[in-house]
């Protein structure tokens, strides 16, 4: 488990991550997020000891981080970058072996990633005859060949084809069902909702939300349901148009058309439950969805102060 | 987790060890390494046996076969040069021949036919006005062939002198027959008291100094510029995240600093390997008698000055490149450095003409400098070995402490992307 307690670090006078905490269990994918200049960097280089925090700790299985645990960690930087000049297998070597990994070891890890990744027949070529797409799989390999326990991916999408970043999350899901412990850093947050189990957003270097991403939505849902009815006249026994009708029942609080589709707010009390109950067998629903708030929405509301 | 931990700490080898074998393999495995190792030997060997063979055949012009002209005005003078003259370059195993045709003897030093002529005016050998004597020849800074001529007729002219104003001829060339004076080299290492050397010896050890400063100069310089490029390198491609994920930043900038001075070792090692191979087996095997004004401690405190001054300045070379973005923000920071190393390059003559002066003992032990000085001054006079010791601590000691600052320096630097930094904001980093 990493534990992460009351950290700040400052470069000067400016204050880049403040009194930040926060844990990790492994098995489970962690989205650091929030917009640029929040502290993701600053907070991951700190975790991994390539800088110090001014206060606070940083403890892994509850021991504070040592030289060693360097071992136990594959990062992908956001900016990537690999020897230019040397041969793709002899880089790979080399980043294996500064984690600790045999040559041997590495070469049959390397071997595996670089054909799962389809760029195998690349593997004595010059790394600057890699194309972009090539060298963002070989860094991802580079990253994850010493078997590490907790994956650090900083923007890992930035720059791939929809394909390769399709392959690259099915990757990253296989490492969580293998136990690892992801944390994911982004900006992008729709990148975010689609992957993580849990978010820690991070705004101005303090956290300004953490949380189970299901809980979060729950807890900043703006109660609101899309309803599609089949057609107005499919609702057989009721006088009154759709709207009044939606309008009339107790959970409902407003209603919104939309075309065929109603957005409807519930009342205070209610939940979607409610009104699905309310409408069964009174008429034949085509969709039924409960609206989710996105995770940039929530960011917004909690930093124009509407939330938390 | 904590099973894959065990098992690769267990593996853990020392991650100073991987970079210094990383780089290292990456230096030896160079083209410009590889020739440079190869053409190593002939340069060391050029530039410790060949300046004693120049210098010596510079020297010493009695030995090589010139043709050389002597233009006399008239009868009385040409008799004067048949008689006086041409014996006396004769006897030096040049072929001379007198005319008075001055144009024809011109043209056949301009169409190289002849190397250059004397020319006598008629009161030679007893009187000779200004602008009359002289010797005209293509080349004029071959200093040894014109001492020669000049002692030759200096001492025709004073001989005839002498004898005009009634002096015996025996016992005139008893008066004026050359004093020859052997030059022998003191020495306190090798025990002996001195030893003859050849007439070349002053060039050959000047030139052998000249090498020695020249091979310390360039590789410290070559060697440094590489820690500096690779560093930089690191940092404008951004693996420099990934390493530091990986390695301490001191373990990244010692395993650089011995990698890379390894495979300068080892330049240094295959260099006085084949040179000590050609004066110790290919030189007797062939009977070629090799003047050699060198010996093997002299080699064995090349490799030790080598080993500090590349540890001084490939360390700043490393502090530098890590508080730069490019290579020519890395040339500019490390221009004062360089400076330093020049000094004894730009002195180099006036230290091995006075190497026991105040400026080359002091600059002898400065750490910056004393890699070429004191070099330079255990080629050419006999200095203790406690002072040549006291030097290279003085030197160890600074090693130390720079490496040290370059370390701080490095550790910051090496984080900071999408900027130069100038020497005031590296100053503040050594201080925090």
């Amino acid at each position: 488990m990493l534990q992460v307690s009351h950290v700040t670090k400052k470069y000067g006078s400016f204050t880049a991550v403040d009194d930040l905490s926060f844990s990790a269990t492994p098995g489970k994918i962690y989205g650091l997020i929030g917009p640029n200049g929040a502290g993701k960097s600053t907070t991951i280089r700190m975790i991994m000891n390539i800088l110090s925090p001014d206060s606070g700790s940083i403890e892994l299985d509850g021991k504070p981080f040592s030289a060693e645990d360097s071992n136990r960690i594959g990062y992908l930087p956001e900016e990537r970058g690999l020897y230019k000049k040397q041969k793709l297998n002899e880089v790979l070597l080399y980043l294996a072996a500064l984690k600790g990994c045999s040559s041997r070891v590495a070469q049959v890890q390397i071997d595996y990633w670089l054909s799962r990744f389809d760029i195998l027949e690349w593997k004595d070529k010059k790394v600057d005859t890699l194309s972009k797409g090539m060298a963002q799989k070989a860094q991802f390999t580079a990253t994850i060949l010493h078997n590490p326990d907790i994956v650090f991916l900083d923007e890992p999408f930035s720059g791939l084809d929809p394909v390769s970043a399709d392959d690259l999350l099915a990757i990253v899901r296989e490492l969580k069902d293998k136990g690892k412990l992801i944390l994911f850093s982004t900006h992008v947050m729709e990148q975010a909702e689609k992957i993580c189990d849990h978010i820690i957003m991070l705004n101005g270097g303090k956290k300004i939300l953490d949380g189970d991403l299901g809980e979060i939505r729950k807890r900043h849902g703006k109660n609101t349901v899309t309803v599609r009815f089949s057609s107005y006249d499919a609702l057989p026994g009721i006088d009154l148009s759709c709207a009044e009708f939606l309008s009339s029942l107790p959970m409902v609080a407003a209603v919104s058309e939309d075309g065929l589709a109603y957005s409807v707010t519930l009342a205070t009390g209610f939940d979607s439950d409610s009104l699905l109950v309310a409408l069964a067998g009174k008429a034949r629903i085509d969709s039924f969805a409960v609206n989710e708030p996105s995770l940039h929405s929530v960011f917004v509301d909690i930093v124009q102060g509407k939330g938390e | 987790m904590e099973n894959s931990a065990k098992k690769n700490t267990a593996k853990n080898q020392s991650k100073m060890a991987v970079v210094l074998a990383y780089e290292f393999k990456k230096m030896v495995w160079n083209k410009t390494f590889i020739i440079t190792t190869i053409l190593g030997p002939f340069f060391l060997a050029a530039i410790t046996i060949l300046p004693s063979l120049i210098a010596i055949k510079s020297m010493d012009r009695s030995n090589q076969r010139l043709n050389v002209g002597v233009y006399a005005p008239d009868e009385t003078s040409r008799a004067n040069a048949e008689l006086l003259i041409v014996p006396a370059f004769r006897r030096m195993g040049w072929n001379a021949s007198v005319s008075s045709d001055e144009p024809v003897l011109k043209a056949a030093v301009l169409g190289k036919s002849m190397d250059g002529y004397l020319r006598i005016p008629s009161s030679f050998p007893f009187e000779s006005p200004t602008g009359e004597l002289g010797w005209y020849s293509k080349s004029v800074t071959d200093l040894g062939v014109f001492s020669a001529i000049e002692n030759q007729v200096s001492d025709i002219m004073v001989s005839a002198r002498l004898m005009k104003a009634g002096a015996d001829e025996t016992y005139v060339r008893s008066l004026v027959k050359p004093v020859s004076i052997p030059v022998y080299k003191l020495s306190s290492t090798t025990g002996e008291d001195g030893k003859k050397t050849g007439t070349g010896d002053f060039l050959g050890v000047m030139f052998t100094c000249l090498g020695f400063c020249m091979l310390i100069y360039m590789t410290v310089i070559l060697y440094g510029k590489e820690i500096g490029r690779s560093v930089v390198a690191e940092k404008s491609s951004k693996i420099v995240d990934i390493l530091l994920s990986s390695v301490r930043s001191e373990d990244l900038l010692y395993g650089k600093l011995l990698g890379i001075g390894f495979a300068g070792l080892l330049q240094y090692a295959v260099w006085i390997g084949f040179t000590l191979a050609i004066l110790n087996v290919v030189g007797p095997a062939f009977h070629m008698q090799i003047p050699v004004i060198i010996g093997m401690d002299k080699f064995g405190w090349l490799v030790l000055f080598f080993i500090g001054g590349y540890l001084l300045y490939s360390s700043l070379y490393a502090a530098c490149g890590a508080a730069s973005e490019d290579e020519q923000h890395m040339a500019q920071l490390a221009m004062p450095i360089i400076f330093l190393l020049l000094i004894p390059m730009v002195m180099l003559q006036a230290f091995i003409q006075q190497p026991d002066s105040l400026l080359a003992v002091i600059l002898s032990y400065f750490p910056f400098t004393s890699p070429m000085v004191m070099m330079i001054r255990v080629l050419v006079s006999p200095v203790p070995v406690w002072n040549i010791l006291i030097s290279l601590g003085i030197l160890a000691v600074t090693v130390f402490v720079v490496v040290q600052l370059a370390a701080r320096i490095f550790r910051i630097g090496i984080q900071m992307s999408g900027k130069n930094f100038s020497i005031k904001d590296i100053a503040s980093w050594i201080k925090n």
